[in-house]
C-alpha cells in the first residue's frame, strides 16, 4: 500500500538523520514526549528552535563582523545557541558550535569565522532534512514513534 | 479524558505539584513544560527571571517548586535561586547544560541544595519521568544511594549530641535558605559532653553533592561514618587521602586535615581532638548528604554532621552547639570554620540553637552546603567574619522556625538530619541542583575548613585561612565558591570557640 510504503520511508529518512549524524539521543526523548494532546511535538520544537535560532545567529554574525573580535562575549552567545541546539539533539550543529567556542578560547578570529560558516551550513542542511521528514510524516500518517534507531 | 498522565504511582508520586519553570530559551521552555506535565505536574512557564520572581509574590503559596535555568540574560540563576530561597523558601532545581563543577558549585553556593538523595524517591522519579538529559540520571541516582548510605550510617551514629547544621552559603549573609547547602549539610553533632577540646572543624563538608566524584568521596564518607572516632588521629585516615585525592584544594591544610582530624567522622575521644571538624570526610560526604557524625570533641562527644539541607523549616542543620565553645583548644581559638559549626548540645530541637547562632560566626558562605560558615562565635577570640557569619548563621541555623521536625532529626542522637527528616525536606522544599557535568569544582577556596592541625585535638586549629578548607573537604565540596571564611580564617578555633 501507498500508505506502508511511505511510512516505511519516513522510517528510513529518520533513521538516516541518525546514522549521518545530524540528530542524536535528545532527538528520541522529544519524540517520546509526543503523544495524543500533543500530536505534532517534535515538529513544534523543531519550529520553534529554527526560529529562534535564527535570531540567535543573527546575533552571532553581527558580532563577528566587529573588530576587534569580543571573544568572550562570542562565547556566550555560542554557549546559549549550543544550548539551544541540543535542545533538539541538532548534533553535527552542536559540534561546530563546541568548535567555534574553542576557537574562541585560544583567540582564533580566523577559527572562528570559519567554523561559523560551517555552522550556519550544518543549520541549514538539518532544517531542510527535517522539513522534509515532517512533511512526509504527515503525508504519511502517525507513525510509530520513538524506535530507537538501530 | 481521562488525563493519560493518571500516573499508576500517585500514591507516591507528588503528582500535581505546581512547578514554575524559568528558561529563556523558548524551545527548553516548551520541552520542560511537556515533560512536566507528563508527570502530572501543574505547570507554569516563564521566559523571564523577573517575571518568575513576580509571580512567585504573587502568590506566594502558589507553586512548590521552582526549577530554573542557571544562565539568563536578565538575571542570573543563581541570583533567582537566592530570591527565591530568601522570600519564599521553596527548593528549586538548578539546571545547565554546562555541568561545569564551577556552576554547580556556584549553585551550591547560593543555596542550592542537593538533594538527590531523598529516600522518598520524589526526586528520582521525577528525574526519571522527566528524562531531561543533563541532569545526569546517573548522577541522581548515584547520589541518591549514596545518600541513603549515608544516612543510615548516621543513623547509626545517634550518640552525637548536637548536630550541626552547617548551611552553605557562602553568599547569604542574610539567611541563607538552607537550600544553600548544596548537597549536604552537614550537620555536625557533637556532643557536647566534657567538649573541651571540641575543636570541631567542620569543615563545610556539605558535600556538594554534585554528582561527581562522590564517589571518591563516598569512600570517604563511609569511612568516616564508620569510624566512630576513635583516635582523632588519623583514623580518619582514610578519609582523608580519600579527600586529598578528590581535591587537592590548596589548602595545605590537608594535610593538617587528615592528621589531625581523621577525626572526622569520629569522635574525638580524646578531648582534644576535634576530629569532628575532620569532617573533611565530608568530602566524601559531598554525595553523600548524610550527617557525619562526629565526636569530635574530645569527649566523647561524636559529632555528627548531618547534611541537611533542608531548606523549609528546617533551615540549614546546621546548629552549632554552643556548648562546644567549652572545648578548650589548644590552638588559637578560632571560629569554628566548618560549616558545622554549631554543635547544638543536646540537640534536641534546638531552635534557640538557631536563634542563637547568630552568635556563631559562620565564616564563610556557605559556599557550600558545607558547614564553612560556621564559624563558632563562641570562641572567644573573635574570629573575624563572625559578624558576617552571624548573619549568616542566622539564616541558616537559625531556622527560627525551626522545624521540629528537623530538630529531632538532627539531634536524634544522631546525625542530625534523618533521612526522614529528608522525607520532610523533600516535601518542603528542596533545591536541587543539576548539572550536567557535576563534578564538583574545587572547593577548596570555599570551604574554610577550620580544621587546625591541632596538635593534641584532632583539629588542625588555625591553620586554616581562607579557603583553607582541607581539600579533602573540598573535593568533596568541589565548589567553585568563594571562600567562606574571609576574613577569619581560623578554622576552628580550637575549642577555644567554645569555651
Amino acid at each position: 500500500m501507498e500508505r506502508t510504503h511511505m511510512r516505511r520511508q519516513v522510517g528510513l529518512m529518520r533513521q538516516s538523520l541518525f546514522t549521518q549524524g545530524f540528530l542524536d539521543e535528545q532527538f528520541i526523548q522529544l519524540e517520546e514526549l509526543q503523544d495524543d494532546a500533543n500530536p505534532n511535538f517534535v515538529e513544534e520544537i523543531a519550529t520553534l528552535y529554527y526560529c529562534d535560532s535564527s535570531k540567535s545567529l543573527q546575533t552571532i554574525e553581527q558580532a563577528l563582523e566587529k573588530t576587534p573580535h569580543d571573544f568572550n562575549k562570542l562565547d556566550n552567545h555560542m554557549h546559549q545557541f549550543k544550548g539551544s541546539s541540543s535542545s533538539i539533539g541538532a548534533k553535527k550543529v552542536k559540534d561546530e558550535c563546541q568548535q567555534f567556542r574553542e576557537y574562541c578560547k585560544a583567540g582564533n578570529r580566523e577559527g572562528c569565522m570559519r567554523t561559523f560558516q560551517l555552522l550556519k551550513k550544518e543549520h541549514a542542511t538539518l532544517k531542510k532534512k527535517l522539513e522534509a521528514y515532517f512533511q512526509m510524516a504527515r503525508q504519511a500518517g502517525p507513525l510509530e514513534t520513538a524506535s530507537r534507531p538501530k | 479524558m481521562e488525563s493519560s498522565f493518571s500516573s499508576p504511582r500517585n500514591d507516591s508520586f507528588p503528582a500535581g505539584l505546581r512547578v514554575l519553570v524559568v528558561d529563556d530559551d523558548p524551545t527548553w521552555l516548551k520541552i520542560l513544560e511537556k515533560m512536566l506535565k507528563k508527570c502530572s505536574y501543574d505547570v507554569t512557564t516563564c521566559g523571564l527571571a523577573r517575571d518568575a520572581l513576580y509571580l512567585l509574590r504573587d502568590r506566594k503559596d502558589g507553586y512548590d517548586i521552582v526549577i530554573s535555568d542557571v544562565n539568563m540574560p536578565d538575571m542570573d540563576g543563581f541570583k533567582l535561586l537566592e530570591h527565591v530561597g530568601l522570600e519564599m523558601d521553596l527548593p528549586v532545581i538548578m539546571m545547565s547544560v554546562d555541568g561545569e563543577t564551577s556552576r554547580v558549585m556556584k549553585g551550591v553556593q547560593h543555596g542550592a541544595l542537593h538533594q538527590i538523595g531523598f529516600d522518598k524517591v520524589g526526586p528520582k522519579k521525577i528525574l526519571d519521568l522527566m528524562n531531561v538529559p543533563w541532569l545526569t540520571r546517573e548522577n541522581v541516582a548515584s547520589h541518591l544511594q549514596k545518600y541513603r548510605l549515608y544516612l543510615s550510617r548516621l543513623q547509626k551514629e545517634n550518640d552525637l549530641k548536637s548536630s550541626f547544621g552547617g548551611t552553605k552559603h557562602s553568599d547569604y549573609p542574610a539567611k541563607d535558605p538552607q537550600g544553600g547547602i548544596f548537597g549536604l549539610q552537614n550537620s555536625i553533632n557533637i556532643h557536647q559532653n566534657d567538649v573541651t577540646n571540641c575543636s570541631y572543624r567542620f569543615s563545610g563538608n556539605n558535600l556538594v553533592v554534585q554528582s561527581v566524584d562522590s564517589k571518591s568521596h563516598e569512600d570517604d564518607v563511609k569511612g568516616v561514618v564508620s569510624q566512630p572516632v576513635a583516635e582523632p588521629k588519623r583514623g580518619s585516615a582514610r578519609s582523608i587521602p580519600d579527600s586529598q585525592k578528590c581535591r587537592s584544594s590548596q589548602v595545605d591544610s590537608n594535610h593538617s586535615y587528615a592528621e589531625t582530624k581523621k577525626g572526622l567522622i569520629g569522635n574525638a575521644s580524646d578531648s582534644q581532638k576535634i576530629r569532628s571538624s575532620q569532617m573533611g570526610v565530608n568530602h566524601s560526604f559531598a554525595s553523600v548528604e548524610s550527617e557525619l557524625n562526629f565526636t569530635a570533641f574530645g569527649s566523647t562527644m561524636p559529632t555528627k554532621f548531618s547534611v541537611t539541607q533542608m531548606k523549609q523549616e528546617h533551615k540549614p542543620v546546621i546548629q552549632l552547639d554552643n556548648g562546644f565553645n567549652k572545648p578548650q583548644l589548644p590552638g588559637p581559638q578560632h571560629h569554628m570554620q566548618a560549616d558545622v559549626l554549631q554543635s547544638i548540645p543536646s540537640i534536641s530541637s534546638r531552635p534557640s540553637i538557631l536563634d542563637g547562632e547568630t552568635s556563631l560566626p559562620i565564616k564563610n558562605k556557605p559556599s557550600l552546603a558545607v558547614f564553612r560558615n560556621q564559624h563558632f562565635s563562641h570562641v572567644s577570640p573573635p574570629l573575624s567574619a563572625a559578624d558576617s557569619f552571624s548573619e549568616q548563621t542566622k539564616s541558616f541555623v537559625v531556622d527560627q522556625g525551626f522545624d521540629p521536625i528537623f530538630t529531632s532529626t538532627l539531634n536524634m542522637k544522631n546525625q542530625g538530619f534523618h533521612l526522614s527528616n529528608l522525607t520532610n525536606f523533600e516535601a518542603a522544599q528542596r533545591n536541587l541542583f543539576f548539572g550536567s557535568g557535576s563534578s564538583f569544582a574545587s572547593l577548596d577556596e570555599d570551604l574554610q575548613f577550620c580544621l587546625y592541625p591541632g596538635e593534641s585535638f584532632g583539629m588542625n586549629v588555625g591553620e586554616y585561612s581562607d579557603a583553607e578548607i582541607p581539600t579533602q573537604l573540598y573535593e568533596a565540596l568541589r565548589f567553585g565558591c568563594e571562600n567562606p571564611c574571609e576574613s577569619s580564617e581560623y578554622p576552628l578555633a580550637d575549642q577555644g570557640l567554645f569555651a
